[in-house]
């Protein structure tokens, strides 16, 4: 399938858009991985990676896509693996000679694994808490999250605000690398 | 109010100009509520990026419905035991198709007029008719029976749906207590189970101490098992004050409730505040 803007598609979290990248672009994903020795979900964390990592960079006002978007995710893709078996093995991984084909698109890892960070520990509270929170950083007001969420008073919507987002702090807090990457 | 606690508002702008001033010179004479501040910042500016939020949820879909697909399209190795496939789905056949036999043979449930059903909402009472009575232990205490519509015909009645959990208001009852004001519920019993009710009335007390209502009252929110948004019923609670000046509770209702499970949650009369919620279930006759 070919899409007409796939980055437009990633921007508004168009799910036919993931759907269509998937289907074209990650078995050649699972295969770099597997040459490398990672496992299916290695390879479905750099697709999952690879978008987040697209999302953030055409969201700034100075981002153009100047090759096919194919090439362009690839390339990200392949920055991803190496980075990952890199860092699994503490030392520089032979790739494999259809892998050194793509030129690797540059990422800025520091950003990608602040972000990362605070996607895992919002992954990890309970459904309830990641709907009341979405709505709370959105500036929804307490009332409004009351009512849409039908929690029977203002007062109460404000504690479990209360409650999720201190869970999700003990979260964050409790990721490797969370002093360097978000205190200082 | 500690200064940490107002962190979010003050990075959503909901401090007045002085609340600000105040909090950004506590800010320059602490360095840890600087860090805090910066930390926090972060955190609300990742998480209001709407589109991050769904874009990551749509390939969590697609990972798990594709993953799914690819199983199916032969990358999991075949079944060692095919023949055990085929003979769980003709014994399940075999099941299935007793049960169905066996439900028609049930006779069927009358069908309640949609009015039936539900419960109309009683208004709250003005002024609480009160009698009162000597409890076992010698102290006084209040018992309401609140004027009702009358629903007798419809008591009888038993409807399975209304002994259903509802995990929404399951979800609430975790944790639920208010941050100023503390009840100690001794009555119902948290679940209370076993309630009978005699000619179409459930008698039920509520008994407790409480403690920062700073002059406020309580009042009583009784919901159906199948709509928590809306109570069925509004009913005030006496607070009884003794010498000491402990406040307490003790009041019992006569509730016209047909059999079922319903929630309850006391709230504070003048900020609608919860501090508690619990449950209790009204056996079949």
């Amino acid at each position: 399938m070919t899409l007409t803007d796939p980055i437009a598609g990633i921007r508004t979290g168009d799910r036919k858009t993931v759907d269509s990248i998937w289907t074209d672009l990650f078995p050649a994903v699972r295969k770099w991985v597997r040459d490398c020795g990672g496992s299916d979900d290695d390879a479905k964390d750099v697709f999952q990676d690879a978008l987040m990592v697209i999302y953030d960079k055409a969201g700034k006002p100075d981002f153009q896509l100047t090759s096919k978007f194919s090439t362009y995710f690839l390339g990200i893709c392949r920055n991803l693996v190496g980075n990952l078996f890199q860092k699994r093995y503490r030392r520089d991984v032979t790739l494999s000679d259809e892998l050194k084909s793509i030129a690797e698109e540059p990422i800025d890892y520091e950003v990608r694994d602040r972000k990362k960070l605070l996607d895992n520990a919002r992954k990890q509270l309970g459904h309830d808490c990641q709907r009341v929170l979405d709505l709370f950083f959105q500036g929804i007001s307490m009332v409004e999250i009351a009512a849409s969420l039908g929690f029977a008073s203002e007062g109460y919507a404000k504690r479990r605000k209360h409650q999720c987002k201190e869970r999700l702090v003990d979260l964050v807090r409790s990721q490797p690398g969370f002093e360097e990457l978000l205190y200082n | 109010m500690d200064h940490k606690d107002r962190i979010d508002d003050y990075i959503t702008g909901n401090l007045t100009p002085e609340q600000v001033k105040i909090f950004e010179e506590a800010m320059a004479l602490d360095a840890g509520l600087r860090k805090e501040v910066n930390f926090q910042r972060q955190l609300h500016g990742h998480f209001q990026d709407e589109g991050r939020q769904r874009l990551l949820s749509v390939i969590d879909e697609v990972i798990n419905d594709q993953s799914t697909g690819n199983r199916q399209l032969g990358e999991k190795p075949p079944p060692k035991f095919p023949w055990l496939k085929w003979t769980g789905l003709t014994v399940i056949l075999i099941v299935a198709t007793w049960f169905i036999w066996w439900q028609s043979d049930v006779k069927p449930k009358p069908v309640l007029p949609k009015q039936e059903v539900g419960f109309p909402p009683p208004p709250v009472p003005k002024s609480i008719p009160e009698e009162v009575i000597p409890t076992e232990s010698g102290e006084l205490r209040a018992e309401v029976e609140p004027e009702l519509e009358k629903n007798e015909g419809l008591l009888a009645e038993v409807d399975p749906r209304d002994f259903n959990v509802n995990p929404s208001m399951e979800s609430l009852m975790t944790g639920m207590r208010g941050d100023e004001v503390d009840i100690t519920l001794e009555a119902p019993l948290f679940n209370a189970k076993g309630l009978k009710s005699k000619k179409g009335k459930t008698k039920i007390t509520f008994k407790g101490k409480v403690e920062g209502l700073m002059g406020q009252g309580i009042n009583l929110q009784v919901f159906s098992n199948q709509d928590i948004n809306q109570p069925i019923a509004t009913y005030p609670i006496e607070i009884l004050t003794n010498e000491e000046g402990s406040t307490s509770f003790d009041t019992t209702f006569r509730l016209e409730l047909k059999p079922g499970l319903y929630y309850f949650s006391l709230m504070t009369s003048e900020d609608e505040t919860e501090v508690i919620i619990g449950k209790f279930l009204i056996d079949k006759p």
